[in-house]
């Protein structure tokens, strides 16, 4: 078929011409410049610390058509984007008329997809599920970001169709806007351009629209022939979360074969969810109607590549388990929305003998909301790919306004009941990209295409994601190669990947993500296309939005934080990912201090120069935004936005430094002289404790490093430690900078364990933390301690349970509490916080925290009660897989950490 | 010290019976009855008057609080035995152990998890 178009002249040249204007790959290579994959530094992860997490908020994502009647099936497809948090969602049928059902909430495990049947929901309703009904989908749920994507799959297995429709975040209203409305204030108009074309003469289309508003939206509907003549006009208003479904019979009785549809209407973007399609149902035909926003007139002109995978010509591949006799005949459709000329220029890349081959086309030119059909058979002639059976790609290299171009392609077979459709998307750098849902299912395959845009090799892994577990699929892409396959081979296979995971037989459905080897935040350059097709039911469905994994917020760990005059403090700029992951970008940032009077800063490790505040700038270098663009609707097509370079702030504040207190400890209704040593303090510092019974009375020196005080105790002061602070009041920027603490001892008028401090920390090979304590007595002499002993107590979560079995793969069990003691008499202890006795594989991410507590008791004190020894410590015990690719284990305590590989790695 | 619970070599082999766990499927692939046979052999080598370096054959510290005069060790080939054993220290004025302590009392064997801090 040849376009209809006027305005492309290339299309026209004759085949000899366009044979010698051809460039075939290894010159056209040679001549381009190389295109290299990414090769940036890759941010570290840190373990999940879900209290760095964004307040939970409603969240919501809709606008996916839903249609039922005797024929047609819906199913509302979901997957939860986190990888280490489940989500409960609460699903609502809005119908066409406005009414709401609530459905059953539905919780998806970490990764885990969801399958919603809208007819059998509907039963449960009291509505017939055979009733001819339509709608809209809503899925509600609380979270802190955009973290659930989904589809409406509606398919007719008696007649061969199917229609796929994304969800997308729902509108943020606000009640002024809806006021506005409400007074007949002017909304602004929002257009929706897309295009329509014919296989054949029987093929017609409809426009399905929701309304997601509490206000009545009217809307009109506009067909257009190729020389952008109406064909028809349909007004309608939709009211409020009503849905109208405008069918355009027109195209039936039109004799243009290509052309484009305007769908206007006034209010807010997204306000009105839009999903088309074309259809004829007498032969089963099927396929997206893309829509896109008009780019503004001031967008500049630049140049953008797209790729459209997978694309099928001659006879199904016997692989694909097809009918005999079905053969395949690609499809390309482009129209270009904007006001400007837009050329395009097609490449076909194919594999021939496992290596890449390509053709350059002729360049053609889109005149303004023009639309056009390649004339794929004339093109694949040009490549010398006449008498080529199988798949092959099509790369669009364009040049004009940004979201110009609209797209759509794929392969039919020649009675228009296999309709292999392909979601071109846009080529450029990414992080990791996940893949909503695959099945294998009831006679499904998912078939998966990845192509190399870059002139170098890369090496990827494609994660399958399913109830229970997940497995690693590596894939290994030599320049501009392309490598298909079917999910199902990847199960069938029963090989155990790296990680030792085999796919349960009884595994059919779940998500998928493709990702660098380094992890979900490597960045990489890859196309990617899949579609799951049933040859049984003739049907195949695009999976229409990418998750393009990214950030959703950046933040410093500590803000504000405090920096001691003299010393150094490491603050951290971290990303959260809309996975959960969080990821410490500290060395892939600028950072700057306002003030370096009072702080300055190198790679995120502040010194307090002098007491005061300062704020803090940060920018984190190169890194994506989460974003999940969807075709048909928005910006055509489909592109994961490249990496940008977030910056935030925060304060800190440089504050006095105790270095020493002496003596660390006094005697309830005693005084005693108390040295106290540091920097910072200015000129007239004071003493700040944290409980009562303590008076000060401040002594000389009492200047910017030294202050000298008398503690009088009171009789009845509490035994145990109070907090000392120092705070300077003469910064002269207003601020009064407080130190940090230091313990106090108060003791009662017997012997007591008295200056429990650290000796010396070493870490151990097996991954141990090791301490050495002394103290000593209260008397001076550590005899005087024979009726006191020296413990600590470590509790675990959970307590008081009797005992604590770790998270695997930490295989260990522990008494809970742990208590364990010797005399006082002993002047020092050790305590080794040890490794569990075992890992079990598979590896997994997982932490807990266990709380240390010293206690000293004396039987000639308090009936020997327990008293505080030393204020609590936390112990935190990590799993988690590194950026190096090793799984590890990490201990924390005390600003200590060691960190070691697990065995069999 | 304080103890949560200690047993006689005989409760122990029934309670070892019933204390199975991943980490000992890990480390011991023979019957539990043989190993706490070994187990008993490799403890009756601490000797009164030994020194800490000897029991460092047979046995390893525990984690946790310890103290250089008493200190808790496990069976390495299966951390829930334990033995306490006290030493008169060699150099009673530095904070740490060290390996010519000698051994003045042992324990009898027990069994309890083992302490990981």
């Amino acid at each position: 078929m040849r376009p209809q178009s006027s305005g492309s002249l290339s299309l026209r040249i004759p085949v000899m011409a366009m044979i010698c204007a051809l460039l075939v790959c290894a010159t056209c290579l040679a001549q381009n410049p190389k295109v290299l994959a990414p090769h940036k530094p890759v941010a570290p992860r840190v373990p999940r610390h879900r209290e760095w997490d964004k307040p939970a908020v409603s969240q919501a994502v809709t606008g996916g058509l839903w249609r039922t009647d005797g024929n047609f099936k819906s199913t509302v497809y979901l997957d939860n984007m986190l990888k280490e948090d489940s989500l409960t969602v609460t699903p609502v049928l809005h119908l066409a008329n406005g009414v709401a059902y609530t459905l059953a909430p539905v919780t998806l495990e970490p990764s885990g997809t969801a399958a919603i049947d809208i007819n059998q929901s509907l039963a449960k309703q009291g509505v017939a599920p055979y009733a001819t009904l339509s709608g809209y989908v809503e899925v509600q749920y609380q979270w802190g970001w955009s973290a659930i994507c989904g589809s409406v799959w509606n398919v007719d297995t008696t007649h061969s169709l199917i229609f796929v429709y994304s969800l997308r975040p729902a509108p943020v209203l606000s009640a002024p806007q809806d006021n506005q409305a409400a007074n007949g204030n002017v909304q602004p108009q929002q257009t929706f351009e897309g295009m329509w074309w014919k296989e054949e003469p029987n093929v017609s289309g409809f426009v399905g629209l929701s309304n997601l508003t509490e206000r009545p939206i009217s809307a009109s509907v506009q067909t257009l022939d190729a020389g952008n003549q109406p064909i028809a006009s349909h007004s309608v208003t939709i009211s409020p979360n009503g849905t109208k479904i405008v069918e355009l019979t027109e195209l039936l009785s039109t004799t243009a074969s290509i052309g484009g549809v305007v769908v206007t209407w006034n209010g807010n973007l997204d306000e009105l969810a839009v999903n088309s399609s074309l259809e004829d149902a007498a032969v089963g035909y099927s396929a997206r109607m893309p829509l896109g926003v008009r780019p503004d007139a001031s967008a500049k002109v630049s140049q953008h590549s797209y790729a459209e995978l997978g694309l099928m010509t001659g006879p199904a591949d016997p692989m694909m388990s097809f009918p005999s006799g079905v053969v395949f005949t690609p499809y390309s459709v482009l129209r270009n929305l904007s006001e400007q000329q837009v050329s395009v220029t097609p490449t076909i890349w194919w594999m021939q003998s496992g290596a890449p081959r390509s053709a350059q086309l002729p360049q053609l030119t889109l005149g303004a909301h023009q639309t056009t059909r390649l004339d794929m058979p004339a093109l694949l002639t040009t490549a010398g790919l006449k008498n080529h059976q199988g798949s092959f790609n099509i790369v669009l290299d364009t040049v004009g306004p940004k979201g110009a171009v609209l797209l759509d392609a794929g392969s039919v077979d020649q009675s228009y009941t296999y309709v292999f459709g392909v979601v071109p998307r846009g080529v450029g750098e990414s992080a990791s990209k996940g893949m909503q849902y695959w099945s294998t299912a009831n006679g499904d395959d998912t078939m998966v295409t990845l192509w190399n845009p870059a002139d170098e090799a890369q090496d990827f892994v494609f994660t399958l994601f399913y109830t229970g577990g997940h497995y690693l699929y590596p894939i290994h892409l030599e320049a501009r190669a392309t490598h298909t396959f079917n999910v199902s081979e990847i199960i069938h296979s029963g090989i155990p990947d790296s990680e030792g995971n085999v796919i349960p037989a009884a595994i059919q459905s779940g998500s998928a993500e493709i990702a660098g080897l380094a992890g979900e935040n490597q960045q990489i350059l890859v196309a990617l296309d899949s579609g799951i097709y049933n040859v049984r039911k003739a049907t195949c469905g695009g999976v229409v939005c990418d998750n393009c994994n990214g950030f959703i917020s950046i933040f410093l760990i500590n803000n504000p934080f405090a920096v001691a005059v003299g010393r150094s403090t490491q603050e951290f700029a971290m990303a959260q990912w809309n996975t959960g992951t969080n990821y410490d970008y500290t060395n892939q940032s600028t950072w700057s201090s306002s003030n370096t009077g009072v702080a300055t800063v190198n790679a995120g490790l502040f010194s307090g120069i002098s007491p005061g505040q300062t704020g803090v700038a940060f920018t984190l270098l190169g890194v994506p935004p989460a974003a999940t663009p969807c075709a048909p609707a928005g910006s055509p097509p489909p592109e994961c936005p490249g990496p940008v370079d977030p910056n935030g702030g925060g304060t800190v504040n440089s504050t006095p430094r105790i270095d020493s207190i002496s003596p660390t400890w006094g005697q309830v209704g005693k005084s005693v002289t108390v040295t106290i040593s540091g920097s910072g303090f200015g000129t007239s510092p004071t003493i700040g404790l944290s409980g009562s019974g303590i008076t000060v009375t401040y002594g000389s020196p009492r200047n910017d490093t030294s202050i000298a005080a008398t503690f009088t105790i009171a009789p009845n002061a509490s035994v145990g430690f109070q907090d000392v602070t120092v705070t300077n009041n003469t910064t002269g920027d207003g601020s009064t900078p407080t130190s940090s603490p230091v313990g106090f001892q108060v003791t009662p008028a017997v012997a007591t364990p008295v200056n429990y401090h650290i000796v010396s920390e070493s870490n151990l090979n097996d991954g141990s933390l090791f301490f050495t304590y002394t103290w000593s007595s209260s008397t001076g002499s550590q005899a005087d301690l024979y009726q006191c002993t020296i413990g600590e107590s470590v509790f675990y979560p959970n307590y008081p349970t009797g005992s604590y079995t770790w998270p695997l793969p930490m295989v260990q069990s522990s008494t809970n509490p742990t208590v364990l003691s010797g005399p006082g008499t002993y002047q020092s202890s050790t305590d080794t916080n040890k490794p569990p006795g075992g890992y079990s594989t598979p590896y997994s991410a997982k932490s807990f925290n266990a709380t240390q507590r010293w206690w000293w008791s004396c039987s000639n004190y308090n009936n020997n009660a327990t008293q505080t020894l030393a204020p609590d410590v936390t112990i935190t015990r990590t799993t988690f897989k590194d950026t190096d690719g090793f799984w590890k284990y990490q201990i924390t305590k005390l600003g200590y950490t060691n960190t070691v590989k697990l065995p069999n790695q | 010290m304080k103890r949560i619970a200690k047993f006689s070599p005989v409760v122990l082999l029934m309670g070892v019976l019933f204390v199975v766990s991943p980490r000992a499927e890990q480390d011991n692939d023979r019957t539990s009855c043989s190993l706490i046979e070994q187990a008993l052999k490799d403890y009756q080598q601490i000797k009164t008057a030994g020194k800490r370096h000897d029991i460092a054959k047979y046995f390893e510290p525990d984690g946790g609080l310890q103290f250089p005069a008493r200190t808790r060790y496990v069976y390495p080939k299966c951390d829930y035995l334990h033995v306490d054993v006290e030493f008169e220290l060699a150099k009673p004025t530095e904070i740490a152990s060290g390996p010519d302590d000698r051994v003045i009392s042992v324990s009898k064997l027990y069994v309890e998890y083992p302490a990981k801090d």
